[in-house]
């Protein structure tokens, strides 16, 4: 008896039945409620899972196009590894059951054969739960793959279709259930060699078209101008523009991008982020995403945010130390101390303390086009925009960390846990956005910053709004993703252990940037000083020269508790005074700027006596009497001051 | 409970989605001399176009005015085009015109960005066709993954505030355009659609503004008395008919083409299709294409000038007998260097030729003398009808179409459901 052709040899066959196979997407009735119910919030979340699968499938290049602002369509194309029959059957079969992190990924050649939680060309997988494909439920309830494998002379189809249907199957834990349909064929290529999947989403449900094109804002702007004959609200600054909802074919709005359509695509993003940070001049000093930009462009900004790609600039370890940037190095200990990195001109922060993120294989490349733009990290750390804040350089804080937790047992602990992390402090952090901590496993983050910083209790809203901070995680944390990748278990122990990490990073930056700031003031409070001295300075000698007198005395004002007395100074001829006899007593603890207002006060008795001695009228009097004529009249002098 | 009537659940559920199926039929444009004008038309003057102007040697000291395009699309060294050959199409279902342009440009490894306009793309049976041949044609290592086929018609790109215009603006402009329509230039029955003539202007006068080098269209129009307008073929002709009573040398061209009788020259009275045989009519719409492309030219600034290279006829749907008339034309910028009014100049420049529309238009009258009808060269040429059999059967299996079934077709005679 011939034994039955399985689901992914059918497939194979069909180039010769020409009858497509038929297969239903069966899945565990949470998983489905999950999905398809909305754990992404964002369109760009549920763009960024299959941006992540094509990372994991080892793509060079992942190119997004849409027909915006019209967004009935988006395809999702990359040139990774493709899938084949039997993995693309499997997918199917096993939504939120992943074949990244068992046997079967190394089995199905869609893992390294040497770690199963890297790919084959040597890429920490992002992905583990195997939903990812299915995260398009966010946007549509019909989609297309399709795919192919390098060497095949065939490329595979899949025309799915979701739904939940009453067939329904009870299992030992969970109901499963038949979650919709993929009817699968193949058809001949002629190019051997290409490789690659395309997700093609058809059919854009409509919330998912609404929040593309910002229906929600227009609308508001449409409502408002109707009734009030001008809106409160107005366009954001830079827009994809809008479709008629009359007319399906026009634009009510054209575009209004920072970029021109001669543009290379890095340039075009460049564009957009130079214009948005260069809005902080004219929008208050800060910017916020989303008042100057539709979701569209907000869309690109946060996938640019959360998706493995290179920075804009440079990665904030290969910041060169000739750039106006100071560097220090994180303890790794509750309440640690940070130290001033003294980095070579021409050296970085990778190099003096050997960093490793993001951990790619070398030569690595990923890059990311949606609609002809190439997209890259938008955090900038050089050119910071100009400020009134006493710290006019940039601080980056920089560390790096493995726990092994090697008393505990690996299954309470979750094993080894390995990261790298900075914290960026600079007086204004553009857009607003950027405010905040990411995480990011295997160089991808789920959600945007977080702006609580897992959660820090120190009251210090200023200096947290001007930090952004990124930790790399190596090794570990991937127990503690829950399935929307968004979100974190709190108590998984690696989550616990960087929440300790980073809020004794955020005290040590916070210590730093207060002693930086005082050490600036005083300087700057000492300059002013020595300025108000010379001032004096050069009154008294042309003042007395007017009267002949060129020898100008010198004064000082003696601590009481000083071990020599007034007379001993005195005797090596310069004319001093115990500070008590001449000063209000000011013992208490004096603040800089109290600090300050006594040394000018010092300058001006000083003066004073100096032009009293040139005159010499204080020669016939007593020790005391000299320093009481000074006090009188230096109060008198002060008085005008309101002192 | 709401009523009827209400609209709060609107954009809400959405429809069940259903699968697409994915069989195959052939159709017109499957037919051999489809293969003749794809090949020996459209192909063989791009190649010619692309040998000529897009070569990267010729382009290593010239301004490349689309120098961002390299970064964007990462032409690879093995390609020998200094920036991509940028084509805008009307693509049938299977893309089959890009993918024979890829084909035939194999020798002069020439990269391909197109922009096609398929109103016909969507979820539905035609959409999947679209979208798998789409994959499959930019799967190729010389044609741009930043390719696109828009879900628009053509036409709307008549309007500046369409979506089609935009995409327009957005991909162009392009070395070569291609309207490959399935009905006629002047439709009897357009509906509120926008015209097609309307779209052509359009793109001309963006084509003319932004491209800086010669550039490619070809037209497939059917060209029947009853598939084409007659008061908007009346107005087609009124610059030939200008041009007769202006320049002696073109009514004496002219005259040998169709009967000068039938244009009404002169008069306020329309052309007379009456007194015109099929032949006569497609030479005159050919002709007054032609005209009125190089009147667009002579008013534009800077100007341009216009020639009509090879086109030809053929016959669609036989027992109804409509022919279809494939239109090439070659738009080239007119270019002088400047003249040294005072003498004092030693140098010695080129003299500038005069733009003479009139001359063009004579020539242009002695190109359409030399339309071919495809159907009597295959006939009479059983040997180049193999040969194209042959590629066309390639052609479509690359498309997913069984290649026996196709050539068996061939053989019984090329039925379509519409004859």
């Amino acid at each position: 008896m011939t034994k039955p052709k399985s689901k992914a040899e059918q497939i194979r066959d069909t180039s010769k039945t020409g009858k497509p196979v038929n297969i239903p997407l069966r899945t565990s009735q949470k998983i489905l409620a999950r999905i398809t119910d909305g754990i992404y919030r964002q369109p760009a979340s549920a763009l960024r899972e299959l941006i992540s699968n094509a990372y994991d499938a080892d793509a060079r290049k992942v190119t997004i196009t849409t027909d915006a602002p019209r967004f009935a369509e988006i395809s999702v194309r990359d040139d990774g590894i493709g899938i084949s029959p039997e993995m693309l059957q499997y997918l199917i079969e096993n939504i939120g059951g992943s074949a990244k992190r068992t046997g079967r990924g190394e089995e199905l050649r869609i893992t390294s054969s040497a770690d199963k939680d890297f790919s084959p060309k040597g890429r920490k997988l992002i992905g583990k739960m195997g939903i990812g494909l299915f995260a398009v439920a966010q946007f549509t309830r019909h989609f297309l793959i399709i795919t192919k494998c390098k060497g095949e002379g065939f490329r595979t189809i899949a025309d799915v279709t979701l739904g939940k249907s009453d067939d329904t199957e009870q299992t030992s834990s969970d109901v499963e259930i038949t979650s919709g349909e993929a009817r699968i064929w193949i058809e001949s290529a002629s190019n051997i060699n290409a490789q690659g999947t395309e997700v093609k989403l058809l059919d854009l449900l409509p919330r998912t078209r609404a929040e593309l094109c910002s229906l929600e804002h227009w609308s508001r702007i449409d409502f408002e101008s109707e009734e009030d004959g001008k809106s409160q609200a107005v366009p954001p600054v830079f827009h994809i523009g809008r479709m008629d909802p009359e007319n399906a074919d026009q634009l009510l709005e054209q575009p209004k991008l920072p970029w021109d359509t001669k543009d290379g695509p890095k340039m075009r993003f460049e564009k957009l982020v130079t214009s948005v940070r260069a809005l902080a001049g004219t929008a208050g000093g800060l910017v916020d995403l989303d008042a100057v930009c539709d979701n569209y462009l907000q869309t690109l900004w946060n996938l640019a945010l959360a998706c493995p790609l290179d920075y804009m600039g440079h990665h904030p370890f290969d910041i060169p130390k000739d750039n106006k940037t100071l560097f220090f190095d994180l303890e790794n200990k509750t309440r640690g101390q940070s130290v001033e990195l003294k980095i070579a001109k021409g050296k970085t922060a990778r190099e003096e303390l050997d960093l490793q993120s993001p951990w790619a294989p070398k030569k690595d490349k990923f890059e990311l086009l949606i609609d002809g733009t190439q997209i890259s990290r938008p955090i900038v750390f050089i050119d910071q925009p100009k400020t009134v804040n006493a710290i006019k350089t940039p601080l980056l804080f920089v560390g790096k960390c493995r726990e092994e937790f090697d008393d505990k047992l690996p299954s309470l602990s979750g094993g080894p846990l390995e990261f790298e992390a900075y914290l960026f402090w600079t007086p204004k952090v553009l857009p607003t956005q950027h405010q905040g901590v990411m995480l990011r496993v295997g160089n991808a983050a789920g959600a945007i910053f977080d702006r609580t910083f897992m959660g820090y209790q120190i009251s210090e809203q200023t200096r947290l709004r001007q930090i952004t901070a990124e930790i790399f995680v190596h090794e570990g944390l991937d127990g503690a993703i829950n399935l929307d990748r968004e979100t974190y278990n709190f108590a998984h122990p690696h989550y616990q252990f960087l929440v300790k990490w980073l809020h004794s990073a955020l005290r040590q930056l916070s210590n730093r940037n207060k002693a930086i700031g005082k050490e600036i003031r005083d300087k700057k409070r000492g300059d002013e000083s020595t300025k108000v001295r010379k001032r004096i300075e050069r009154v008294v000698t042309k003042k007395l020269a007017d009267v002949g007198v060129d020898d100008v005395v010198e004064v000082q004002f003696i601590e009481p508790t000083l071990f020599e007395s007034v007379s001993d100074i005195r005797d090596e001829g310069i004319v001093a005074f115990r500070k008590d006899a001449v000063f209000r007593d000011n013992s208490g603890r004096k603040t800089g700027a109290s600090k300050q207002r006594e040394e000018v006060y010092e300058q001006k008795a000083t003066a004073l006596a100096q032009l009293l001695y040139g005159w010499g009228l204080l020669d016939d009097l007593s020790y005391d009497d000299q320093a009481t004529l000074v006090r009188d009249i230096l109060e008198i002098v002060l008085l005008e001051d309101g002192t | 409970m709401t009523d009827k009537s209400s609209d709060l659940s609107d954009d809400i559920v959405p429809e069940a989605p259903r699968h697409s199926s994915f069989d195959r039929k052939f159709e017109p444009w499957h037919k051999v001399r489809k293969e003749f004008v794809r090949k020996e038309q459209w192909n063989k003057f791009v190649i010619r176009y692309v040998k000529r102007h897009l070569k990267r040697e010729l382009q290593a000291e010239g301004v490349n005015e689309w120098s961002t395009d390299d970064e964007m699309l990462d032409i690879p060294e093995t390609i020998s085009v200094a920036y991509p050959l940028k084509c805008l199409v009307i693509p049938g279902d299977d893309i089959l015109d890009i993918r024979s342009l890829c084909r035939d440009t194999e020798n002069i490894k020439c990269y391909i960005r197109y922009l096609g306009f398929n109103e016909g793309q969507g979820s539905d049976r035609v959409g999947t066709r679209v979208h798998i041949a789409h994959n499959e044609v930019t799967s190729h290592p010389r044609v741009s993954t930043h390719s696109l086929v828009l879900c628009d018609r053509f036409q709307m790109v008549a309007k500046p505030n369409s979506q089609a215009y935009r995409y327009m603006k957005e991909f162009g402009p392009f070395h070569v355009v291609n309207l490959d329509l399935c009905d006629s230039l002047f439709p009897t029955t357009s509906g509120d659609l926008e015209s097609y003539y309307n779209a052509l202007y359009r793109m001309s006068a963006f084509q003319m503004k932004e491209m800086a080098t010669p550039w490619l269209l070809f037209i497939t129009t059917q060209a029947a008395p009853k598939e084409v307008d007659a008061s908007q073929l009346d107005m087609l002709c009124k610059p030939t008919k200008d041009n007769v009573l202006i320049s002696t040398e073109f009514a004496a061209a002219i005259s040998d083409l169709v009967p000068t009788a039938a244009l009404n020259t002169g008069t306020s009275a329309p052309v007379d299709c009456s007194q015109l045989n099929e032949r006569q009519l497609i030479d005159l719409f050919g002709v007054a294409i032609g005209k009125a492309l190089l009147k667009f030219c002579s008013t534009a600034t800077p100007k341009w000038k216009v020639g009509m290279l090879g086109s030809h006829i053929y016959s669609i749907y036989e027992p109804l007998n409509v022919s279809m008339l494939s239109l090439a034309f070659k738009f080239s910028p007119v270019t002088a260097p400047p003249q040294d009014s005072t003498g004092l100049s030693s140098i010695d420049l080129p003299t500038p030729t005069s733009f003479n529309e009139s001359e063009l238009a004579t020539k242009l009258v002695a190109a359409v003398r030399n339309i071919s009808n495809i159907d009597e060269i295959l006939a009479a040429d059983p040997e180049l009808k193999t040969r194209l059999t042959e590629s066309s059967a390639d052609l479509l299996k690359s498309a997913g179409y069984d290649r026996n079934v196709y050539l068996q077709w061939v053989k019984d005679g090329e039925q379509t459901s519409l004859g």
